[in-house]
């Protein structure tokens, strides 16, 4: 009747949807795969001490938005506590107080970085005043003295510096830089933080404008990330940046500056055992600068009206969002061909978005948990003869405590993982645990469990298949290609063959020959 | 795997998604379901095209009603409840007696006032409908079935399933109930299914849960070979389903009681497929034949004879 139709639309969305994504790949030059330079990152520091119950105070740095660098979704974690922030200088310090701590304390602060590379020339920067080293007696001496054999040595400030480093890291450096580094305020950091202290103390004495700067070497997800240290100076214009391990004026581009100056990273007042832990995670963001870079160059509006034309973080629920259509897809094959049963249309769908959020381990175990506990709700609910809609109202708010329950303990045993319970969708769960009870009632507890399985299946199968680096990497950067998912879609609207359960179902009528 | 999908549609079987896309949305429109799916409308038109339907004695609408049931079922002492938009039996509750303010379920478990106000209520909300739209809860006349079916049914009402397509009698087939169905006429739920041979009104071979049987399972009696009684009277009822609700492909649900006859019990617009395992032989083939037929049907009687021609059933084996 109508198969023609569907054939001409079917072939219009492939036809429209190759060509967009052809003219994309091949002119616009999107990458076909996931880039390996990603952008994005996950920070979350923590630290952790013990408060003596006397009024407690603790002065963390974090980063700023800046130049080559932009901070979103940024959240401190710090129950109880008064938490300001201020930046009196080129720092951004958070300071989370409170009148009477006891005990182990642990605060968090979480941010998205977002790296943004800028070709620009960085607008001049005020000259700053010249900081002397606060050096006194023996120590002013020796690094008077390294200072005038250095000037002697060195052409200009670069080779100064170069020099000056080459004689810090020197194992068998004299007497003077021994003095100074053996005596320098960060005597508790390693090594390397305080020779960039004494340097620029040193520079100072020198008359060379120079700072420390603190970062974070991005590199992928690392649960205990190491603090990297290096020296900017100030050549007149602006502050460039010195790394000693290389002895180049330029740093890794994989180092995030989180602050300057000579302060430590955490200082906490009244309390004891000050323990700080970074993690990153990458995430994966494709900045595609080259294709943006392209988008400027050719004005094209076809990119410009992508989603790369959105703020990130809309970008980033459109990352989540586009991979949908790929798990309902799925879907539509596995019980429409495949014959499948689950609970609910697309709940397996929904419930692999929040897989994604909770990895598939603690998604499958928190599942697993808080169904079971809805189910035992459920069927005590049911001798109560309560009327549906409270009931289901019942159900879901049960379901809420226990997620809450399951987030704190988990959290005060120690697993992170256990927060992200709360991205489940609740409704959908509690919808989920009335259906399946109504299923046990009417159909006996092997059918609910036969369909509990199916939807968990599917849930898992759509999470590996949603999760597909190349997968994401498609959907996002050439959201044209779902128009041949929703052609395909629209091709099984009509696919009148035999599901696959069906063919074990009617084995018995096959023709015998 | 595509062997078995071959020899499959080579004899003719109709799977889910053929029977959707094929049938049920191509000659099944809309509109017409709710005729089909409220089974307080089903009765009306019933009764308007002059078929026999079981005695509605009340209906329950909101939840205030609810109250009222115990005055309600005090005149009858045999009934059941069921929910006006249920699908594949469920939420259907029959009793059979009353004893001292209890009512006895088919099973002979008692129940009490409570138990059958918490299932009309259930009702109402709407679990056991379609959709879980807010539904009605009727109470009608129990089926007193014909003592034909004595020895070969469970506890329960025998029902006779016809498939209609553009009004002409495809497939049929007598649900059978067990100890294991609860009484309750639903393959799914474990009842024998026994295929009907169309021109002769004799059953054929059952089926129970997905195998071949040839007795009840409980009463151990034989259940092929069994004569339908006035089967031509039942054919006539399906076939004139499609006049009453003009829908090209349904289910019709009837059932022979001992003093009224044959009598329309519901209709259903998406008609299991098990039927076809009940009767050994698949649908498509016997659905082309009616769609091949050109000329059309000038009445019921002419819809029947050429079901009763052209659909006599294979000798099996």
């Amino acid at each position: 009747m109508n198969r023609k139709h569907l054939y001409i639309l079917c072939g219009l969305l492939v036809l429209i949807g190759c060509v967009l994504t052809l003219y994309r790949a091949l002119i616009l030059e999107f990458p076909f795969t996931p880039q390996e330079t990603t952008a994005t990152w996950r920070v979350e520091a923590r630290v952790t001490f013990e408060a003596q119950g006397a009024p407690t105070k603790a002065t963390l740095m974090v980063p700023r938005s800046g130049t080559g660098l932009t901070l979103f979704d940024e959240s401190f974690v710090s129950p109880t506590y008064g938490l300001t922030t201020a930046s009196p200088n080129e720092n951004r310090m958070a300071v989370f107080s409170k009148r009477e701590a006891r005990g182990l304390q642990t605060l968090y602060y979480r941010a998205i970085i977002h790296r943004t590379l800028t070709l620009e020339k960085p607008a001049k920067e005020p000259e700053p005043t010249l900081q002397r080293s606060r050096y006194k007696d023996a120590e002013l001496a020796a690094a008077r003295q390294i200072v005038s054999a250095l000037e002697e040595q060195s052409a200009d400030n670069e080779s100064f510096i170069r020099l000056l480093f080459a004689k810090l890291k020197d194992p068998k450096a004299g007497g003077p830089v021994r003095l100074l580094i053996g005596s320098s305020s960060q005597s508790k950091g390693p090594v390397s933080a305080r020779r960039i202290d004494v340097a620029v103390r040193v520079l100072g004495e020198a008359r060379i404008p120079a700072r420390a700067v603190h970062g974070l070497a991005l590199l992928p997800d690392r649960r205990n990330a190491q603090l990297a240290h290096w020296i900017e100076i100030y050549d007149g214009d602006s502050w460039r940046p010195f790394d000693p391990d290389s002895s180049a004026f330029r740093v890794s581009e994989d180092h995030l500056p989180w602050w300057r100056g000579s302060e430590p990273l955490v200082r906490v007042l009244g309390a004891i055992n000050v323990e700080t832990d970074i993690a990153v995670r990458r995430m994966f963001v494709y900045s595609l600068q080259a294709a943006v870079a392209k988008q400027r160059q050719a004005q094209d509006k076809l990119v410009e009206f992508s989603v790369f034309g959105l703020p990130l973080q809309t970008q980033e629920v459109y990352r989540l969002l586009l991979t949908v259509p790929i798990g309902i897809f799925l879907l539509v094959i596995l019980r429409n061909v495949v014959g499948l049963k689950t609970f609910g249309t697309f709940m397996p769908v929904l419930i692999a978005l929040a897989f994604r959020e909770t990895q598939l381990l603690w998604g499958a175990i928190l599942f697993s948990s808080v169904v079971a506990i809805g189910l035992l709700v459920r069927f005590y609910l049911e001798q109560l003869k309560l009327l549906l809609v409270p009931r289901l109202a019942c159900v879901v708010i049960v379901v809420i405590l226990v997620m809450t329950v399951i987030s704190i303990v988990s959290y005060k045993l120690g697993f992170d993982r256990g927060l992200s319970v709360a991205l489940f969708p609740i409704v959908i769960l509690a919808m989920t645990i009335e259906r399946m009870t109504v299923v046990w009632d009417e159909k006996g507890p092997k059918e609910a469990l036969v369909q509990a399985t199916g939807s968990f299946f599917v849930a898992v199968l759509c999470y590996f298949v949603m999760n597909l680096p190349i997968v994401q990497h498609w959907v996002f950067v050439f959201p044209e290609s779902l128009l041949i998912v929703l052609a395909a879609t629209l091709a099984l609207g009509r696919y009148s063959g035999y599901r696959l359960v069906e063919l074990p179902r009617f084995r018995v009528l096959a023709s015998k020959d | 795997m595509l062997k078995l999908a071959r020899s499959l549609r080579k004899s003719g079987v109709l799977g889910i998604n053929a029977r959707n896309a094929d049938y049920i949305l191509r000659y099944n429109e809309r509109r017409n379901y709710p005729l089909v799916d409220d089974k307080a409308l089903t009765k009306q038109v019933a009764i308007k095209h002059n078929v026999v339907v079981p005695d509605l004695y009340g209906m329950i609408e909101i939840q205030q009603q609810v109250a009222t049931l115990p005055g309600l079922l005090a005149p009858y002492s045999d009934f059941v409840i069921k929910p006006a938009n249920g699908s594949q039996g469920e939420g259907i509750m029959v009793i059979t007696g009353k004893t001292e303010g209890l009512y006895r379920k088919v099973d002979g478990t008692l129940v009490d006032n409570e138990e059958l106000k918490f299932l009309v209520t259930n009702i109402l909300s709407g679990i056991y409908s379609l959709g879980g739209q807010p539904d009605k809860a009727l109470i009608e006349y129990r089926v007193q079935f014909d003592p034909v079916f004595e020895a070969i049914a469970y506890r329960g009402v025998p029902d006779v399933r016809i498939i209609i397509f553009l009004g002409v009698p495809v497939m049929a087939m007598v649900r059978l109930p067990t100890r294991m169905s609860d009484g309750k006429a639903n393959l799914h739920r474990g009842c024998i299914g026994a295929g009907i041979d169309i021109a002769a009104g004799k059953t054929l071979t059952a089926v129970w849960n997905n195998s071949i049987v040839t007795e009840h399972p409980d009463t151990g009696n034989t259940v092929s070979g069994v004569d339908i009684p006035q089967w031509q009277k039942l054919l006539e009822i399906a076939a004139g389903a499609y006049e009453m609700t003009d829908l090209g492909y349904q289910g019709i649900d009837l059932v022979l009681d001992k003093e009224r006859g044959p009598m329309l019990l519901e209709l259903n617009a998406r008609p299991g497929l098990n039927i076809q395992i009940a009767n050994r032989e698949g649908l498509a083939g016997r659905l082309e034949t009616v769609k091949r037929h050109k000329g059309g049907f000038a009445s019921i009687a002419e819809r029947v004879a050429f079901a009763r021609t052209n659909f006599a059933s294979r000798p099996v084996n």
